[in-house]
């Protein structure tokens, strides 16, 4: 397995891509910051430049994340699948080829969100005014989103690897962890007993999550704990099962 | 006896409801340069893909190296397959890409890369990027990666496919001498049948899924060798005078008139003078003889009637 994860890494080390929307993503969390920063310099009561405000666009950008933890399960899968069918004609177990994709690609992944996080708490602490909201809360939605989001990177990063077209793997996305939240409201609003089932889907979690945040009553949500593990573990059990009897 | 190194029993492969692959039963001995000719679509590639360990089989067993199961994998680091096209990372050279593979595969010396480079002819093209090869080295790339793990065996789908004379001239070349000199089995399928009817050691014929034909380079010399065919109104007086003039002769006579002589296709010109001199009449006469293409059309035509 130690093989295959190395090349796998120097595969993933020289893919553009990778450092192309890294970039990209460390660049709107520095811009949005320092827009934050000079509008209340130099606009005359400007209310939105306060920690609060900037966390929170973050915190409401859920499917956004889940979207790069796409385009990251992409780098090794996607169309290099081809290739890795070359791995396992020379005799490399399916199942090293699975996980060593998602362990990398997931590490890359994380790798980005947290020095997202410090640059966002560098950032949000020394530029803008802090009002009521603490690190500790925000660490805290952070700790809420985490389950969530790593249930979106493992969906998208197991439909890529079993081949979905990414159009389709990327509507599935959206709607489950954009979507089902208000769906699942809209189709049960009648029904007194489901009222309330919205909020244990992924997008009603995401934004009970934020909601929390603005009005500083965020605390651990266990639920989003339970549903995101149930969704990764899922995921990644039917993901094996099928990838390593799949044809490629 | 050598060793089989390819073996598969029933072996059975369904796509839905089609069979692409149907029961078949073929090995391949170590040592061996085997051929597998049949048209788009007979079924070759789908084998690959199943040896490869890419596709699993609807039915049947296969066995690698005598080793089933399981131990496909173990079988499979001792092979190199090529299978279609190569694929390999377009924004990467060459050298990356094969540097990759050797990551992969556990090969601790470095200089492999530059080797199996140097034997096709690559050596001097490694820093330029996948993407901007010809057609030709992209197979050379795809021959490299297949030689880069010193394997024991060789399973090429279409290796000269974009290649000129020239290129295809070196595979040849190269292809033999690791058969020989480095005893490499080698299971190879190609569209261009006189490039494999000068390499192969042993022909396999396939069609809708099934084989139709097998035999040695040997066998099939004898089947389709050159030989005189003459149409004659006295074919057993014809014969005597054959023995007599050519007492070396070797001649089959056909109860429809027709004399077949295997051997003195140089002397068709004697021959006709001979028997039309004792007053022989020839109606028909021609030297015939046919080549593995023409070989496997007849085969086809023959299953498909």
């Amino acid at each position: 397995m130690i093989n295959y994860f190395h090349s796998e890494l120097f595969c993933l080390l020289r893919n553009k891509a990778l450092y192309i929307i890294s970039g990209i993503c460390l660049f709107l969390v520095t811009a949005a910051a320092f827009v934050l920063y000079y509008s209340q310099k130099s606009v005359p009561q400007f209310p939105y430049g306060y920690t609060g405000f900037y966390y929170s666009n973050v915190l409401s950008s859920g499917i956004g994340i889940i979207l790069i933890g796409f385009m990251f399960g992409l780098f090794l899968t996607g169309r290099k699948m081809d290739i890795a069918g070359q791995a396992i004609s020379f005799g490399i177990p399916r199942k090293t080829v699975f996980w060593s994709k998602f362990i990398l690609s997931l590490a890359g992944f994380v790798l980005l969100c947290s020095i997202s996080i410090l640059l966002l708490l560098v950032l949000g602490e020394n530029l803008l005014n802090h009002q009521d909201y603490t690190v500790k809360m925000l660490l805290i939605a952070f700790i809420n989103m985490l389950p969530i989001i790593l249930a979106g990177f493992t969906m998208g990063f197991v439909l890529n690897i079993l081949r979905v077209k990414e159009t389709y793997n990327l509507l599935t996305l959206i709607i489950i962890f954009g979507l089902s939240g208000q769906l699942v409201q809209m189709l049960f609003h009648y029904i007194p007993g489901l009222k309330q089932l919205y909020r244990y889907f992924p997008s009603g979690l995401l934004d009970e999550n934020l909601t929390d945040y603005i009005n500083q009553t965020v605390s651990f949500n266990s639920p989003a704990w339970m549903i995101g593990i149930l969704l990764t573990v899922g995921c990644l059990v039917i993901g094996q099962q099928i990838f390593t009897k799949k044809d490629l | 006896m050598n060793e089989i190194i390819i073996r598969t029993n029933q072996l059975s492969k369904k796509f839905k409801e089609e069979a692409v692959i149907s029961a078949l039963d073929f090995s391949v001995a170590q040592g061996e340069i085997c051929a597998l000719i049949g048209k788009n679509g007979a079924g070759k590639s789908t084998l690959f893909k199943l040896l490869s360990g890419r596709f699993f089989p609807s039915a049947g067993t296969l066995q690698l190296f005598g080793q089933s199961g399981k131990q496909l994998e173990q079988a499979r680091k001792r092979m190199s397959f090529m299978i279609e096209s190569p694929q390999f990372f377009a924004h990467f050279t060459a050298q990356q890409n094969l540097e990759y593979f050797r990551i992969q595969r556990g090969i601790p010396a470095k200089h492999r890369v530059e080797e199996v480079l140097k034997i096709v002819d690559l050596a001097d093209q490694k820093k330029k990027k996948f993407k901007n090869y010809s057609l030709g080295m992209k197979q050379r790339l795809g021959l490299a990666l297949a030689l880069l793990s010193n394997p024991d065996c060789l399973v090429l789908d279409e290796p000269v496919n974009g290649l000129d004379a020239q290129g295809i001239n070196k595979i040849r070349t190269l292809l033999k001498k690791l058969n020989q000199e480095n005893h490499i089995t080698i299971l190879i399928s190609s569209h261009i049948l006189a490039e494999l009817q000068l390499l192969a050691t042993r022909f396999v014929f396939m069609d809708q899924g099934a084989i139709v034909g097998n035999l040695t380079q040997t066998e099939f010399k004898q089947k389709v060798r050159k030989q005189i065919n003459l149409r004659i109104d006295d074919p057993s007086k014809a014969a005597q005078l054959l023995e007599r003039g050519l007492p070396d002769i070797e001649y089959r006579v056909f109860p429809d008139g027709w004399i077949s002589i295997q051997n003195h296709l140089e002397d068709s010109g004697s021959i006709n003078q001979l028997l039309t001199q004792n007053g022989l009449v020839i109606y028909e006469m021609r030297i015939e003889g046919s080549n593995l293409e023409e070989y496997f059309l007849d085969l086809v035509e023959v299953n498909e009637a």
